[in-house]
């Protein structure tokens, strides 16, 4: 994921009148998985093989980056959520008081728009529905 | 904390120091944002706090390191599915070259980073009519712009600077996430001599290497047959949001998403580390 920091600051911004939940799913570049990343300060993890390694993974991640401390949820190992959601390997929602999804971005890396999702926030707070961008 | 630190290997800890500084080196952010932007943010946690999982826990070792600590028991530098035992599938997409063992030739750059480069060269040295075609005569212009002091050779920081500048010019192609040191997949590529600098002649080598007739171009990208290609969402916007209920990483607290129904919106912010 990226663009942690701007996220953040959504958080802190918001976090009175939105909640905000870091839903952890598979690894986008897991070291031995399709599109490794290697080299270059990236973080090396193997793709999780059960429930309590994908936990630890997902510890390390909130504790080293910027999402330290925001809500965060772990993906069950049969990717359920993520599939759902179209989510990997990473995306943003925002999911409106009504329970319908009020903004859907475009699949990332080259859909996830901090900027996008703080325009739906905004404009779902004051009442009115948001659409995806067109990419 | 609970768990006590996890015997690491005496020899994954005789990494040499000095590998370390070099990939300190290398791994410095160029968007010129804080820290906090990027991926890597600097953290204080003290090793011994870190739970045990499949991951580095030094963010600058390296790839055959962290994998030859863990799994090459006989330390005959070639780690085999017995010694791997993750399963077949992490086995074969670690075992690049299909030898039939992991050994450090395999983790070179992948195909990502040759994605990576081939998006950045398409996308900012293109001057010409056609933004599908990038003919030799245009990559040579482009690299002298982006050399901008003229010394032959392009470093990390000329390259962010151009792509700055200037706007990437095929349009509907994907850019480069912000964060990312694009500059990065070009070096592992064609940095032949390892100056942290692409030379002309290293630039011109690696598209010779990759074009066809003398140019790189863009393939249509045709709509994948149905069942295959990008899954679709479950829900569309408008729609009920898919239901679920997930443990926070340490287990103990439980969120389902329709609790939220009626009291907030929620914004679900889905990704990994890597």
């Amino acid at each position: 994921m990226f663009e942690a920091g701007r996220l953040r600051a959504l958080y802190a911004q918001y976090r009175e009148q939105v909640a905000f939940l870091v839903v952890y799913i598979r690894e986008a570049h897991a070291l031995d998985g399709r599109s490794p990343l290697i080299k270059g300060g990236l973080p090396l993890v193997e793709e999780p093989v059960t429930l309590d390694e994908r936990r630890a993974v997902a510890t390390v991640c909130l504790r080293r980056t910027a999402f330290e401390g925001m809500p965060a949820v772990v993906d069950g190992m049969d990717n359920a959520t993520e599939k759902a959601y179209a989510a990997a390997p990473d995306r943003l929602y925002l999911i409106g008081k009504d329970g319908r999804v009020a903004y859907q971005g475009a699949p990332g890396p080259f859909g996830f728009l901090p900027s996008a999702l703080e325009k739906a926030i905004e404009a779902e707070l004051a009442g009115k529905a948001s659409e995806a961008p067109k990419p | 904390m609970r768990s006590p630190l996890r015997a690491v290997p005496a020899r994954a800890l005789s990494m040499p120091l000095l590998g370390m500084l070099f990939l300190t080196l290398l791994s410095s952010c160029v968007c010129g944002k804080p820290p906090s932007c990027c991926r890597m943010a600097t953290s204080a946690a003290p090793e011994a706090a870190l739970p045990p999982g499949p991951y580095a826990r030094d963010a600058r070792q390296s790839a055959w390191s962290y994998l030859a600590a863990k799994y090459d028991a006989d330390g005959d530098e070639r780690i085999t599915a017995e010694e791997h035992g993750r399963g077949e599938a992490a086995f074969q997409h670690l075992d690049s070259d299909k030898n039939g063992a992991i050994t450090a030739d395999d983790l070179g750059p992948g195909p990502v980073h040759g994605l990576m480069a081939r998006m950045i060269f398409m996308h900012w040295l293109q001057d010409d009519e056609d933004p599908r075609v990038l003919t030799r005569a245009e990559f040579e212009r482009g690299l002298a712009v982006v050399d901008a002091d003229g010394s032959g050779a392009f470093t990390s920081r000329e390259l962010a600077r151009h792509m700055e500048a200037h706007e990437a010019s095929v349009p509907g192609m994907p850019v480069p996430p912000p964060g990312m040191d694009p500059f990065l997949s070009l070096e592992l590529l064609a940095d032949e001599d390892r100056d942290h600098a692409v030379s002309t002649q290293e630039a011109l080598a690696y598209f010779d290497a990759h074009a066809q007739d003398g140019a790189w171009s863009l393939r249509r990208r045709r709509r994948p047959p149905p069942g295959k290609g990008r899954p679709e969402p479950a829900a569309a916007v408008g729609e009920t949001a898919p239901d679920f209920t997930l443990h926070s990483p340490d287990g103990k607290r439980a969120v389902t998403l329709s609790s939220f129904r009626g009291k907030q919106p929620v914004a679900l912010l889905f990704g990994s580390y890597t």
